[in-house]
């Protein structure tokens, strides 16, 4: 009987923290649900007064700034990819395989970047950039945001590679296969899906990213999380929810794709 | 197919990581389509010598000839040799078909000639059907023949085999022993195996080289290197566990030996050094003698202190007056009882002390022998 009790209460008390967190993390969600379809919506009233969908007509319309911004965005993410992966595969390929000296040094060098106060760093490289007439442009922001994106990519590259056995490797080079063509043909093969986590992670983080583009960007370059900040900065909960929930599709698909790429072996090397 | 294998000449080699050789001057010459074991136990430079062969290792000195051409400083691709690798190596993300058919298209065969090359390699392996297969898919023993298949695909003319059957099952590994012969006589190939196993090197190879400290200790045929191992540290390498500590002295044209309690024996035949040294015997060559029995060789009388049964003969442990032995015997002895070792004259090595390389005396099997204090009194 007593037992029976306990068990209730241990279940009710697993099922309370549950529903906290749950609500912890969609909570917000539903709030942006509701005011992505709220035409008028303010206190005391607990949910919209009336309800529409003329918001999305205004950010989908194809002159619109909504999608003007996303395919900024999406080009700026594309290019900050690209130029991270230029650097992390023979960053990380180095990294894992070469006895460099100061090789822990060189993978904190990569985390610097994160380590201080983003603004100060930004507004610097901002002050640069305008001395070097970069301001304002597509690449300064990808430069920025490669910057930012390269401790995931090269980390998670340097676990990759060093998750691909070297036999495989020399076992190519003995069959006479040249130092280049087994990297292309064995090593980069199976470090493949490590490498395309990494690409994944640097995609959402320029897609998400906010301080540099604004510090870098501003006023000519006008990415979707810089929409959602003038939105909302100028009242409009509609529109600034609408982006919210644009920018958490790509990061959803993403998340789930990682989930698949990045087996056990490569997590467990990334930062060694 | 036959006698495709190419001579290898080593002169001089020395080789090592860094600063530190861990073989230094090393000579051989392997003949075209021969099967060589190096044989040592881990650390004795067999691996190095094979990485040497193949490229992966840098000489630092010396020079090695595949076939006649001096391939000393040429990179791995550049070597006529193909290893199978320890590991085995296999490209997890090809399937079968495209991991043996590699090589072969590295030299720009035609996509027809790959595939039948390819159907060939997995029809003499055993393996047809499997080529669509991911070698993850595959048991050990056949990822085991996928990377000999791809080792074997460009018909190399020095094939390298890294302790390749170490991570199989005792008896896939004793299929694959035969397996692997039969294919290297079959193909001709020049063949060069590690390994730390003895039995593997005697059935595989025809030529055995016993290695320790990147030196060659002993070099021969399988019965010539196990009958005569030459050292001390060949014969207990190659199973002659059992050792005691003697004086030697020439009495009388025999071989006469002192050992530790002070007892002596008298061998048949000229010793071939005198003063201090070993005798050492194999456990299987050991039997209880019987009480009258008063024939060749060592005789020891002592009592059994362990006894186990693995399957077959039996195998005790004898503590004596001289030190304690194991022994193989079929007759049925308990703990604690007296028993009474016979080791025929022909079984004992004899070696002077420290004899890494000393030269061994091996005494030809029919003589007498003659014991100058009962055995009994070796009984403390």
């Amino acid at each position: 009987m007593r037992a029976a009790v306990v068990q209730v209460a241990t279940g009710a008390a697993r099922i309370g923290v549950i529903a906290v967190m749950a609500f912890a993390v969609f909570g917000p969600l539903a709030n942006l649900a509701l005011w992505a379809f709220a035409e008028r919506w303010y206190t005391p009233h607990a949910l919209p007064i009336s309800w529409s969908l003329r918001w999305w007509e205004i950010v989908f319309r194809p002159t619109g700034d909504a999608m003007a911004s996303l395919l900024t965005s999406v080009w700026i993410a594309l290019l900050t990819v690209i130029v991270a992966l230029l650097l992390s595969i023979p960053a990380g390929y180095a990294l894992a395989r070469l006895k460099l000296p100061f090789r822990t040094l060189i993978m904190v060098l990569f985390l610097l970047p994160q380590a201080f106060p983003s603004v100060s760093i930004y507004i610097n490289v901002a002050r640069v950039f305008y001395a070097l007439g970069l301001a304002g442009t597509i690449p300064a922001v990808v430069l920025v945001h490669a910057t930012h994106g390269l401790v995931y990519s090269v980390w998670i590259a340097t676990a990759a590679f060093a998750a691909v056995d070297r036999d495989t490797e020399l076992a190519a080079r003995d069959l006479g296969a040249s130092h280049f063509h087994a990297f292309l043909t064995i090593t980069l093969p199976q470090a493949a899906p490590g490498i395309t986590a990494s690409a994944i992670f640097v995609f959402l983080e320029s897609l998400d990213e906010f301080t540099g583009t604004f510090f870098v960007g501003v006023p000519q370059v006008t990415t979707l999380p810089l929409l959602l900040y003038n939105a909302g900065m100028g009242g409009n909960y509609q529109i600034a929810s609408i982006t919210a929930l644009i920018l958490l599709v790509p990061s959803i698909a993403f998340m789930l794709l990682v989930e698949r790429f990045l087996g056990a072996d490569v997590l467990s090397r990334i930062g060694r | 197919m036959a006698g495709t294998g190419a001579r290898v000449e080593i002169e001089g080699l020395s080789v090592g990581y860094g600063s530190s050789l861990i073989i230094d001057g090393l000579d051989l010459d392997i003949g075209a389509g021969s099967f060589v074991a190096l044989l040592g136990a881990s650390g004795c430079g067999k691996t190095t010598l094979l990485k040497a062969l193949s490229g992966l290792l840098p000489a630092a000195n010396g020079r090695i000839h595949i076939g006649g051409t001096d391939v000393t400083h040429a990179p791995p691709e550049r070597r006529p040799s193909t290893m199978v690798f320890q590991s085995y190596a296999l490209w997890p993300h090809m399937s079968v078909a495209a991991n043996i058919g590699y090589g072969l298209k590295l030299r720009r065969q035609s996509k027809p000639a790959i595939d039948a090359r390819v159907d060939e390699i997995l029809a003499l392996l055993g393996l047809q059907g499997y080529g669509d297969r991911r070698p993850t898919a595959l048991s050990g023993g056949q990822r085991q023949r996928v990377a000999l298949g791809r080792a074997i695909a460009i018909d190399p003319p020095l094939l390298l085999l890294d302790e390749p059957l170490s991570n199989l099952d005792a008896s896939v590994r004793q299929t694959m022993r035969s397996e692997i012969r039969a294919l290297q006589e079959r193909l001709g190939l020049t063949t060069v195996l590690v390994t730390h196993d003895q039995e593997e090197a005697m059935i595989m190879a025809d030529r055995i080289l016993v290695m320790d400290r990147g030196r060659i200790l002993r070099d021969g045929t399988p019965e010539d290197v196990w009958r005569r191992p030459m050292s001390a540290f060949v014969a207990r390498f190659l199973g002659a566990d059992n050792g005691i500590a003697a004086d030697f002295a020439d009495v009388d044209g025999g071989t006469e030996l002192t050992l530790i309690d002070g007892s002596r024996v008298v061998l048949p035949g000229r010793p071939a050094f005198e003063g201090p040294g070993e005798v050492r015997f194999r456990s299987a060559a050991v039997g209880f003698g019987g009480a009258g029995n008063g024939g060749d060789g060592l005789r020891l009388s002592g009592r059994v202190v362990s006894a186990l049964y693995p399957g077959g003969r039996h195998r005790y442990v004898v503590d004596t007056a001289v030190g304690s032995f194991t022994v193989e015997e079929s007759r049925r002895a308990s703990v604690g009882e007296a028993v009474v070792l016979a080791v025929p004259a022909d079984e004992l090595h004899l070696f002077p002390a420290d004899s890494a390389e000393g030269l061994a005396q091996h005494l030809p099997g029919g003589g007498h022998l003659r014991v100058s204090r009962p055995v009994t009194d070796c009984l403390a």
